[in-house]
C-alpha cells in the first residue's frame, strides 16, 4: 500500500502490515524437526555401520575407529534428542508468544481503526496539528529507517524460514529490525503524545482567554446598547414621546417662531401705540390752543364786564343789581383766567411728561424689541443646532446599537467556532488515551516479537542497544524547535 | 432565573455561561453529574443544562438520580450534548430530559429551548 501524503501519521502502513502478520503466523509456528529427524538417521546409520565393522573386521586399527565412531554416535545421538527436546520447547514458547501476538496484533488494529478518524479529524481540523503535520519528520523522520516503512517492507518480505542456516539468520534479523521499529514507534509515541497533551493545554488556554476577553466585550456592547437604547429613547426618535428631546425641539423651534410672531405684533403694535401717544401730544397742543382760546375770551368778558361796570355807574342806583351781576363775572373771569392758567400748565406738564415718557418708551421698547429678536434669532441658530445635534446623536446612538449588535452576531459566531475546537480538543484528548492504549499494544507486541526472535534462536545481541540509540535521536528531536513553533502560535 | 450548567469541560460551561449571561440568568457551574447533585441543595436552581458523556457521573447517570429526588424531580432538563444519536436522544427524555440539543449549538436556539421549558 502507498503511504499516504496527506496525514502525518501514515496510519495505513500499521493496518496493512498487521493484517499481513496475523496471515503469516502460521508459517511462523513451523518448528524444523525434519532437519533434527535427518541427522537422527545419519547418526543411527554410521552407528549400525561402525557395529557391522567392529563384527567382521579382524584388522584391529578398523575395529578401534569403528568403536570410536559408534561412541561418537550415541555422543551425537544425545545431542540431538536433546536438540530435538529444546525444538519442542522452542516450539511451545513459540506458540505461546504467537497466540498473545495475535491477541496484541488484534486489539492494536482495531485501537488504529479508532484512532484513525480521530487522528484525520485532528489533522483536518486543528491549525496546530496542522503545524504538527508540517513538522511530522519530527515525530516521522523520512529517512530510509522509518519504522512503519521498514515494519511494511519486513512484513511483505517475510518468508518462514527453512532449515537454512542463512534463511534463519535472515528471519531473525528481520524480526530484530521489527523489534527495532517497534521500540522506535515505542518510543515515538509518548512524543506525540506530549505534541497533543501540549496542544490540547494551549487549545484549552486560549479558549478560556478568548471567552473571557468575551465576556468582558460582551457586557461592555450589552452596556452600550442599552445605553445607546435608552439615549435614543430619551431622544424621543421616531417613537412620538412628547417628553422626548425630538419633540421638545420641535415645540421650543414652533415657540421660537410663534415668538418671534409676537414679537413682530409687538413691534407693530408698539409703533400703532407710538403714533397713538403722538396724537395725544397733538390733542394736548390743541388743548392747550384751546385753553389760550379760553384765556383770550376770558380777556375779552374782562373788557365786557369793565364796560358792563361804567355803563352800570353811570345809570346810577338803577344799576346797582348790573354791579352786582358785573362783579360776579368779573369774579367769575378771574376765576377761569386762574383755572385756564392751571389748566394750561398741567397740560404743559403733562405734554411734556407724555413727550418723555413716549421718548423713553420707544427707545426703550426698541431696545428690548431688538434684544427679544436678537435672542430668538439667537434661540432660533440654538435650536436648529440642537436639532442637528439631535440627528447626528440619534444616528450615533442607532449606529452604536447596531455595532452592539453586529458585534454580539460576530462574538455568537466566535462561541460557535470555540465549540468546534472544543469538541476537537476533547477528541484530542480521546486521541491521547487511545495513543496509550496503542504504546502499550506496541509493546506488548514488541515483547512478543522479540519473544519469538528468542524462540527462533536469536543470539539475543541484536535487540540490544536499539533503544539507547534511539532514545538519543529522540532527545535531540524533543529539543527541535516545535515546542517553540507551538508556544509562537498560542501567544 | 439560575440555570445550572452542567460539563466537565471548562470551556464548554463558560460558553454556555456566557449565552446565559447575556439574557440575564444566572448561571451555576459544575463540573459533573455528581457535582451538580451536591450543588442543588444549596441554591434554588430554575432548569439545567447537562452534558451526556462526563467522568465520575455521566448525564444519564444523573437524570437517573435527579428522577428518584422528589425536590428536583420536576427541574427542567436541557440535555446538550456532542452524540446526536437516536437512541440516547430517546435514552435521555425517557428519563425526564424536557429537550435534547447536540453541540455545537446556536445561542439563539439554547436560549429560545431553554425559555420554552421554563416558561
Amino acid at each position: 500500500m502507498k503511504p499516504s501524503t496527506t496525514s502525518p501519521y501514515k496510519h495505513e502502513f500499521l493496518i496493512d502490515p498487521i493484517d499481513k502478520f496475523v496471515r503469516i503466523k502460521p508459517m511462523l509456528e513451523r518448528v524444523d524437526f525434519e532437519v533434527i529427524r535427518k541427522k537422527l538417521k545419519i547418526v543411527i546409520i554410521i552407528t549400525l555401520l561402525s557395529g557391522i565393522l567392529v563384527a567382521v573386521s579382524v584388522f584391529w586399527p578398523i575395529v578401534i575407529l569403528s568403536y570410536l565412531a559408534i561412541i561418537g554416535s550415541f555422543v551425537t545421538f544425545f545431542i540431538l534428542v536433546q536438540t530435538l527436546r529444546n525444538e519442542k520447547k522452542r516450539e511451545e514458547h513459540a506458540k505461546n508468544s504467537l497466540s498473545i501476538l495475535q491477541n496484541e496484533v488484534t486489539r492494536t488494529h482495531s485501537l488504529l481503526h479508532d484512532i484513525i478518524p480521530a487522528i484525520t479529524l485532528l489533522a483536518k481540523e486543528d491549525a496546530a496539528i496542522a503545524a504538527i503535520a508540517h513538522r511530522s519528520s519530527i515525530a516521522f523522520p523520512s529517512e530510509n529507517a522509518e519504522p512503519f516503512e521498514r515494519l511494511r517492507l519486513f512484513i511483505d518480505s517475510f518468508e518462514p524460514p527453512s532449515d537454512s542456516s542463512i534463511e534463519k539468520t535472515h528471519a531473525l534479523s528481520t524480526i530484530s529490525q521489527t523489534v527495532e521499529s517497534l521500540q522506535e514507534m515505542e518510543l515515538r509515541i509518548p512524543f506525540i503524545e506530549e505534541i497533543l497533551k501540549r496542544v490540547v493545554l494551549h487549545t484549552e488556554k486560549a479558549a478560556l482567554t478568548l471567552i473571557e476577553r468575551f465576556s468582558i466585550i460582551s457586557e461592555q456592547t450589552d452596556k452600550s446598547d442599552k445605553d445607546a437604547k435608552n439615549a435614543i429613547a430619551a431622544l424621543g426618535a421616531g417613537n412620538g414621546n412628547e417628553n422626548g428631546l425630538e419633540s421638545l425641539i420641535k415645540k421650543s423651534h414652533e415657540t421660537i417662531i410663534g415668538r418671534t410672531s409676537v414679537i413682530t405684533a409687538f413691534l407693530r403694535l408698539n409703533r400703532e401705540n407710538a403714533d397713538r401717544v403722538r396724537k395725544i401730544s397733538d390733542l394736548v397742543t390743541k388743548s392747550e390752543e384751546l385753553i389760550s382760546g379760553i384765556e383770550d375770551i376770558t380777556e375779552r368778558s374782562k373788557l365786557i364786564a369793565f364796560n358792563m361796570a361804567v355803563e352800570s355807574a353811570k345809570i346810577g342806583d338803577k344799576g346797582l343789581g348790573f354791579r352786582v351781576i358785573v362783579h360776579e363775572l368779573q369774579r367769575l373771569n378771574d376765576q377761569t383766567t386762574h383755572f385756564a392758567r392751571d389748566i394750561m400748565e398741567i397740560v404743559k406738564s403733562f405734554r411734556a411728561y407724555n413727550q418723555e415718557m413716549l421718548d423713553q418708551w420707544l427707545v426703550k421698547s426698541e431696545s428690548l424689541t431688538e434684544q427679544v429678536k436678537t435672542d430668538s434669532e439667537q434661540a432660533e441658530i440654538a435650536v436648529t443646532a440642537l436639532k442637528h445635534s439631535y440627528e447626528l446623536n440619534g444616528t450615533l446612538f442607532r449606529s452604536l446599537s447596531d455595532s452592539a449588535i453586529s458585534v454580539n452576531r460576530s462574538m455568537s459566531d466566535i462561541l460557535e467556532s470555540l465549540q468546534f475546537q472544543d469538541i476537537t480538543r476533547q477528541q484530542i484528548d480521546g486521541a491521547i488515551s487511545f495513543l496509550l492504549d496503542i504504546n502499550n499494544a506496541v509493546a506488548t507486541v514488541r515483547k512478543q516479537f522479540e519473544n519469538l526472535g528468542y524462540a527462533l534462536g536469536d543470539t539475543h545481541a541484536v535487540l540490544h542497544g536499539i533503544r539507547t540509540k534511539h532514545e538519543a535521536q529522540l532527545k535531540v528531536s524533543k529539543d527541535h524547535d516545535i515546542f517553540e513553533l507551538i508556544e509562537r502560535r498560542y501567544k | 432565573m439560575t440555570i445550572m450548567n452542567v460539563d466537565d469541560s471548562m470551556t464548554m460551561r463558560k460558553i454556555v455561561s456566557l449565552a446565559l449571561k447575556s439574557q440575564g440568568y444566572t448561571p451555576v457551574e459544575a463540573e459533573n453529574g455528581k457535582h451538580a447533585l451536591e450543588l442543588l441543595p444549596t441554591q434554588k436552581i430554575d432548569a439545567i443544562i447537562l452534558d451526556i458523556n462526563m467522568p465520575i457521573m455521566s448525564g444519564i447517570e444523573f437524570l437517573q438520580a435527579i428522577k428518584k429526588l422528589p425536590a428536583y424531580s420536576k427541574l427542567p432538563i436541557v440535555v446538550l450534548t456532542t452524540q446526536g444519536e437516536e437512541a440516547l436522544k430517546e435514552q435521555a427524555l425517557g428519563l425526564g430530559a424536557n429537550a435534547f440539543m447536540i453541540k455545537p449549538f446556536q445561542k439563539e436556539d439554547l436560549l429560545a429551548t431553554l425559555k420554552k421549558i421554563t416558561s
